[in-house]
């Protein structure tokens, strides 16, 4: 492309990154948040709050299972495709029974109702709010939003392939790798953008690589699916009951059976596991002839991912799987390259490393684009000056940076308003939890059109921190328990919640404050150049990219 | 900007050329400007990366699932978690190799290389 290999890969790594950055940027932000799932979950149905929260224990397991079994053919239609008795887990430490319906004309996957039993056994919370909660995240970050979730993966994964190329051509055209991690020049604008850019690329550059290049192998068999035609002739079947052995093909007979009892399982769970927890049971077509049991080892934090099961026959009781003992080669790394993906074998301290190193991703993602935009302007300064309008290249770019920097915290933060003000009985209560974090990165988006200098991103950044900053107040008004009561209960979850939201409105508030110092003296620090200031071409980021590579030639 | 280009300008410069009344020339023109070289040659090369490097990356993976000495449901994994290095090596190797045109040649050549070899080692 260009001269030298050099600036090829340069000029892709501007392009591939540029590209599809606001895209990757809504990815890098979904997926930090769906690290913490779970806690967001719990943290959204505070009718949850009080009362349910229990420790595994396996005494009890037996009674558990009758009471759930019992509640379950009491309460469920008789139309539901599955049961499932969930036992608490460290990250959901709650007993919850639940069924899914079949699904409705147009969906893939029928809805799931959740009951929850009291820990002191006294009774069952059926009235929780609908929400998505966490998994609203989890699925933003695949399947985006408003469209099918198959044309969504494809265009996940058409920008992760970006971002794949994008980190292997910065990591080339950055020789300087290791100085330039201890390298902060701040108040030299351009070059200080630069510098955030590479700091927060290198610092989590073992992190970035591995979540873009799993995150392409989590969805691989939708993006090149050839292989398995070539190696199964065109037999996917085949593959796919290679891949989940525990796969249920059987349809439903239709013919009605009486459903074994659970706790008679329990005996032979407990010769083949031992007094390993179990984290799940999944009675499938309940009260069916081809019914059939699943129960789900909790894994706790083994690396690879896979699942440990057994499979018994619903009405006779007959063991029909277990999870073999030694995986292959091939399919532990498959699993734990999942695995490493999901953070689902990470504690408490290591997840928050995670969520911090995709926040640095965000960073490294929205540096870039406001390097883009500060280039566009510069390179247009002259004409600005005259008093010409900025090209709508510019306008755009601007824009959409002020849109998904701005918006997204923005949207999230109203996600988790409207899940606490919206009336519980709302009629599609959680769809309009979902709207109304849209409904935020438009308005961001109206109010980009009207302005987009410095003194608009301050006072967004300010709304958007203080919004957060207030989130423990509005958790405190408007579920049975402040923070303190959940520090003095000991509900971590919701705890780090309320702190990480302090925490990261802080940030915001302390970097629009920053902001504030800088408007005052533009002329010694321009960030963004106004109209009068003296900005020399010379710290164009592209001068100053080809500057540095050819030191680094030298 | 040495290492930029400048699709303003080349899309500039192709919309006054097409008002021209002469419409076929005006595309002559067009195809004679150093920016839309310059346009065409960024498109030939990133359809080949896009493209020919996602079919030889593919062809590639498909291949290794037939030779790979493990079982074929190993080997699908294997070559399937390869298969996305392969496709951003190809990518990489379509905007740096020296003539616009030898990236689609040479990776169309890779992926018809793997596809004789499946239809070989296939039988």
């Amino acid at each position: 492309m260009k001269e030298t290999f050099f600036r090829t890969l340069s000029w892709l790594h501007t392009w591939a990154g540029l590209l599809v950055c606001w895209v990757l940027l809504l990815i890098f932000f979904a997926g930090s948040l769906s690290y913490f799932r779970h806690e967001i979950t719990q943290w959204t149905e505070p009718e949850l709050h009080q009362g349910v929260y229990q420790d595994y224990q396996s005494s009890t397991l037996e009674s558990q299972l009758d009471k759930g079994q019992s509640y379950l053919e009491e309460h469920s239609p008789s139309s539901v495709q599955r049961w499932m008795i969930s036992f608490p887990t460290e990250r959901r430490p709650l007993l919850s029974f639940s069924w899914q319906l079949p699904p409705e004309k147009g969906q893939r996957r029928g809805k799931v109702e959740t009951h929850v039993a009291l820990a002191d056994n006294s009774g069952i919370i059926s009235e929780v709010r609908e929400s998505r909660g966490g998994n609203f995240f989890y699925r933003l970050h695949f399947d985006l939003h408003y469209m099918p979730a198959i044309t969504a993966r494809y265009i996940v994964g058409f920008c992760t392939m970006f971002m794949l190329i994008a980190l292997i051509s910065g990591i080339v055209i950055h020789k300087r790798i290791f100085k330039d991690l201890f390298s902060f020049r701040r108040d030299k604008g351009a070059r200080s953008w630069l510098d955030a850019h590479n700091v927060s690329s290198v610092i989590a550059l073992p992190y970035h690589i591995m979540i873009t290049y799993t995150g392409l192998i989590t969805l691989m068999l939708l993006y090149i699916p050839w292989t398995v035609n070539t190696a199964y002739s065109g037999d996917n079947q085949a593959f796919l009951q290679d891949l989940n052995p525990d796969r249920q093909t059987e349809k439903a007979t239709g013919i009605a059976a009486t459903q074994v009892q659970l706790s008679q399982l329990l005996p032979q769970i407990k010769a083949t596991w031992g007094d390993a927890p179990i984290k799940q049971v999944i009675i499938s077509f309940p009260k069916d002839q081809n019914s059939q049991i699943t129960f789900y080892q909790n894994m706790g934090k083994d690396v690879t991912d896979k699942a440990n099961i057994l499979i018994f026959s619903g009405t006779t009781g007959e063991l029909k799987y277990a999870s073999p003992h030694g995986a292959s080669g091939a399919l532990a790394t498959y699993d734990t390259m999942m695995s490493l993906h999901t953070a689902r074998f990470a504690g408490p301290l290591l997840r928050i490393l995670f969520f911090f190193c995709g926040l640095l991703g965000c960073a490294m993602v929205a540096t870039g684009t406001l390097m883009w935009a500060i280039r566009i302007r510069q390179k247009q300064q002259k004409l600005i000056d005259k008093g010409e309008k900025p090209s709508l290249g510019l306008r755009l770019v601007e824009g959409l940076n002020f849109m998904f920097i701005i918006g997204l915290p923005l949207g999230t933060v109203a996600f988790f308003y409207a899940n606490r003000v919206l009336p519980a009985h709302l009629i599609g209560r959680a769809e309009w939890e979902v709207h109304s974090l849209f409904i935020a990165l438009i308005a961001m988006g109206i109010w980009a059109i009207f302005g987009r200098s410095r003194r608009h991103w301050q006072m967004a950044l300010m709304i958007t921190g203080i919004l957060c900053c207030t989130l423990p107040m509005l958790n405190a008004l408007t579920s049975p328990h402040n923070i303190i009561d959940n520090i003095q209960s000991n509900q971590w979850a919701l705890v780090g919640f309320d702190l990480l939201a302090l925490l990261l409105g802080g940030i915001m508030l302390f970097a629009s404050q920053k902001l504030t110092l800088i408007t005052k003296a533009p002329a010694k620090y321009p960030k963004r150049p106004t109209p009068n200031s003296q900005n020399t071409p010379k710290s164009s980021i592209t001068t100053e990219l080809s500057s540095s590579l050819e030191e680094a030639k030298s | 900007m040495p290492n930029m280009p400048a699709p303003d300008t080349s899309a500039h410069s192709s919309n006054t050329q097409m008002r021209s009344p002469v419409f076929l020339s005006g595309i002559v023109q067009w195809f004679k400007q150093e920016q839309s070289v310059y346009a065409v040659k960024v498109f030939v090369r990133a359809s080949a990366a896009m493209l020919a490097g996602y079919i030889a990356a593919a062809t590639l993976a498909c291949l290794l699932t037939l030779i790979l000495p493990m079982p074929r449901f190993e080997s699908t994994l294997t070559a399937n978690m390869l298969s996305f290095l392969f496709y951003a090596i190809a990518i990489i190797y379509a905007f740096c190799v020296r003539k616009t045109w030898h990236a689609w040649r040479d990776l169309g050549l890779v992926s018809l290389l793997c596809f004789g070899l499946i239809k070989v080692c296939g039988q």
